[in-house]
């Protein structure tokens, strides 16, 4: 490969960043195209498949990030005591509303699941998850919401494109 | 089952559109095709059941019963002779809230979907960036004599003119924002020291104290300390 001198540019530079890199970032650090770091990443991962490595190269929020494997999960468990941080059920029904139909008001939201949400609402701010992006030209000038990156990270997908489509969840209408 | 055990499933249901779908799954009906008269009983049965064990009916809950009476006694009327009859079919009564259930319902399977996406990312662990400083290289070709004239020089002036520094006025609001989204960063456990990172000054410190005291009165976090002027340890209170 053309550039494969610049795999361990690469492998230190998503080491010491930690979090996930955009593409257009790492391209333009290594000076190549992004078309180029996208088969550099693809070489470097395929060479950290075997067995002996335990490190793995993800695409996620838009970028690339440095992780630990999945398979490996239980033995990095023992390191520490993990919190559990698992979001209620409330919290990603309302997830859901925002990644799919934002920008949207806490009435909008309220009126699809008859309950009122004030609180996980400022708990989703608060964990970053969702953030306010502006206000809607109404009557009040309620707040918008919408996702963020770590929403992205969280879920492990690389952008909102990747959610199945509404449309596949309705139910067969019975004759 | 102990009626503790049945109280916290009947608190279980996030909302009225939650409980309605519980139980035309439960009695497999067709959404498209709900037997009120039935979905009703069962659904007052509920929120007697409710007030029995004393639990809170909130009054989203009453609002769907007094809907569910209507659309009830909507359909028992009978219908009104058709004025015109190219008016087309009258609307279901029951309709919107099939709408509602269906909307509601698409929300809770992604729901579903967002909670299964989490828990197989939460198999990649990841660290926490690193935090690089630059590193200042000494200036190169300065003499003893170099400095002694720039002082001079400085000297010199007299420093007549000075201009007032505004100092940066910290809000408790603002720590208690930096205090909670730090505790987060760092798993729920923060040393008092590490919440200093705005302007480092004497009123920051004070203004972060202020709001670590707000916040444990409101009870969202503890604090440890070991002895007299030791470090002080934030944790979130879950």
């Amino acid at each position: 490969m053309f550039y494969g001198h610049l795999k361990s540019h690469l492998e230190a530079l998503l080491f010491a960043s930690g979090d996930p890199v955009a593409a257009a970032k790492l391209a333009a650090i290594l000076e190549i195209s992004e078309e180029s770091l996208d088969l550099l990443a693809a070489q470097l991962t395929a060479d950290m498949a075997s067995n002996e490595r335990g490190l793995t190269i993800v695409r996620v929020a838009e970028g690339y990030q440095l992780c630990t494997k999945p398979s490996l999960a239980d033995v990095v468990a023992k390191l520490v005591q993990f919190q559990d941080h698992r979001l209620s059920m409330a919290a990603l029904e309302t997830l859901s509303i925002i990644a799919f139909k934002q920008p949207i008001t806490k009435q909008e939201i309220e009126a699809i699941r008859g309950v009122k949400i004030d609180r996980v609402l400022s708990n989703l701010v608060e964990r970053q998850l969702i953030r306010e992006l502006g206000r809607k030209e109404a009557i009040g000038r309620p707040i918008l919401y919408g996702t963020t990156l770590d929403f992205l990270k969280c879920l492990g997908l690389n952008s909102l494109k990747e959610l199945p489509p509404l449309v596949e969840l309705l139910p067969e209408k019975q004759p | 089952m102990t009626s503790n055990a049945y109280q916290i499933q009947l608190a279980a249901f996030e909302g009225p559109l939650a409980l309605l779908l519980h139980l035309i799954e439960k009695s497999q009906v067709d959404i498209y095709d709900i037997p009120i008269a039935e979905l009703t009983e069962q659904y007052l049965t509920y929120l007697a059941a409710m007030e029995e064990f004393n639990i809170d009916v909130a009054s989203d809950f009453l609002v769907m019963a007094a809907t569910l009476l209507q659309i009830k006694s909507r359909l028992l009327l009978p219908k009104p002779p058709q004025a015109l009859p190219d008016e087309g079919e009258e609307e279901d009564p029951r309709q919107e809230l099939v709408n509602r259930l269906l909307e509601y319902r698409k929300f809770k399977q992604m729901a579903e979907h967002l909670a299964e996406l989490s828990e197989q990312r939460d198999l990649y662990m990841t660290r926490t960036p690193q935090v690089i400083t630059p590193v200042l290289s000494l200036p190169v070709g300065i003499t003893v004599d170099l400095l002694t004239k720039a002082f001079l020089a400085v000297w010199e002036s007299g420093l007549e003119e000075y201009s007032i520094v505004n100092r940066e006025e910290i809000s408790i609001q603002d720590k208690i924002h930096d205090i909670l989204q730090l505790l987060h960063k760092y798993n729920g456990k923060l040393e008092f020291s590490e919440t200093i990172i705005r302007s480092g000054t004497k009123s920051e410190v004070i203004a972060s104290f202020l709001a670590l005291l707000e916040l444990i009165k409101l009870q969202r976090v503890t604090v440890q300390q070991k002895g007299n002027f030791a470090a002080i340890y934030i944790l979130l209170k879950e």
